[in-house]
């Protein structure tokens, strides 16, 4: 090989070079275009998932506003019987003392029994008393029961004609609501 | 000097052995320059594209990040929603579950005419379906006219009876001792 040649093949070698450059840096540019494509139709799809999302949310929103608010008007009534039994009877029997001429016989409250179905109101006690005494105060007992404790249900009465003129007999069993216990704190 | 010596500038003065080459081929040089210049502007632009590209991808990438923020932000909020919503719904039924028994009772109480007695009053509400109550009532005096009294003043009081029944040895008493059972349901419509 004489010096031609070896020039020959250097320039060859030099244009080799140019193109083999020019095409490398192509093909990044077209990796590097593929890959804001690839990116944007991610980004697009996610900002769709982010719409729909909204709109999901906005739905709710709207469709649950009434029972929600149903919520946070009751939610301070069922707190008040609280989470455990001994809350829920204390309420009741405070409510009893207030009627001292009815005589009590026979109070009983039961262990917490499970609501079916229901996670959040998940439990509830039952109170039974046997009571004697005037009707008037009676009745008044029973409404008040409905008026201050509107989360508690009768959910047994019977009234029966007393020994005197103007008493009744009254069975009641008054079953409270007791909130599912909040998780506890780490 | 001819236009020739152009293609021979690298070339030291001597003697010409050969021909030169057409005029033509002065195009040559000219290319290759021209090629090579080529070359580096393209690969100048190219890597200005990449550049380019790459601030696009990373812009893309950032917003989508911000995306999926935001959409984790938004599938809590609906989560937090979902269960509120659930526990109202558990709150609803619990309260419709409690509708008072007192207007039951001032409904019995009043329907008693003169003259008739009621011996005792049990209402209980059925464990499956804590809006159906049950109610027995035991009339000393007044017979079927008192029940149908007692049931015209809960049909005002907008409470439906079904399954009714008279317990008694001649269900047909209308004055004496009869025991009324029946369920009680608050009638839906009226009540909205």
């Amino acid at each position: 090989m004489n010096n031609k040649h070896l020039a020959c093949a250097l320039l060859a070698t030099v244009i080799f070079g140019f193109f083999y450059g020019a095409m490398t840096l192509n093909h990044k540019w077209d990796a590097a275009v593929a890959a804001t494509d690839d990116a944007a139709a991610r980004n697009s799809m996610k900002q769709q998932e982010v719409k729909y999302a909204q709109d999901a949310l906005e739905v709710a929103r709207k469709k649950t506003a009434p029972l929600r608010k149903y919520l946070e008007m009751w939610k301070p009534k069922f707190e008040q019987s609280g989470t455990n039994e001994a809350t829920a009877k204390n309420e009741f029997s405070r409510m009893l003392k207030r009627y001292p001429t009815l005589v009590q016989f026979m109070t009983s409250t039961s262990s917490p029994v499970e609501n079916k179905d229901m996670g959040f109101v998940n439990r509830r006690v039952s109170s039974s008393v046997k009571l004697e005494g005037d009707a008037e105060k009676a009745i008044q007992l029973l409404a008040s029961i409905e008026r201050e404790l509107p989360t508690s249900r009768i959910s047994m009465l019977e009234i029966r004609k007393g020994q005197k003129g103007n008493a009744v007999e009254l069975d009641l069993s008054v079953e409270v609501p007791l909130l599912a216990s909040p998780p506890p704190v780490k | 000097m001819s236009k020739s010596n152009i293609m021979h500038d690298l070339k030291s003065d001597r003697p010409d052995l050969s021909p030169p080459l057409p005029v033509v081929m002065m195009l040559l040089p000219v290319l290759f320059y021209l090629s090579a210049v080529g070359s580096v502007g393209f690969g100048g632009l190219c890597l200005m594209k990449i550049k380019q590209a790459q601030s696009d991808e990373q812009r893309e990438v950032d917003s989508e990040q911000m995306a999926s923020r935001t959409r984790t932000t938004l599938v809590a909020e609906q989560k937090v929603i979902d269960e509120t919503h659930a526990k109202a719904r558990e709150v609803e039924t619990w309260m419709k579950s409690t509708q008072p028994l007192m207007e039951i009772v001032t409904a019995v109480v009043n329907s008693v005419k003169t003259g008739n007695t009621l011996s005792s009053l049990r209402l209980s509400r059925s464990q499956d379906k804590p809006d159906h109550v049950d109610m027995r009532v035991e009339i000393n005096s007044g017979g079927t006219i008192q029940q149908q009294e007692t049931v015209q003043a809960l049909m005002k009081s907008n409470y439906q009876t079904f399954r009714d029944d008279i317990i008694s040895p001649d269900k047909s008493d209308q004055r004496g001792a009869v025991t009324y059972t029946t369920t009680l349901v608050k009638s839906a419509t009226i009540e909205e």
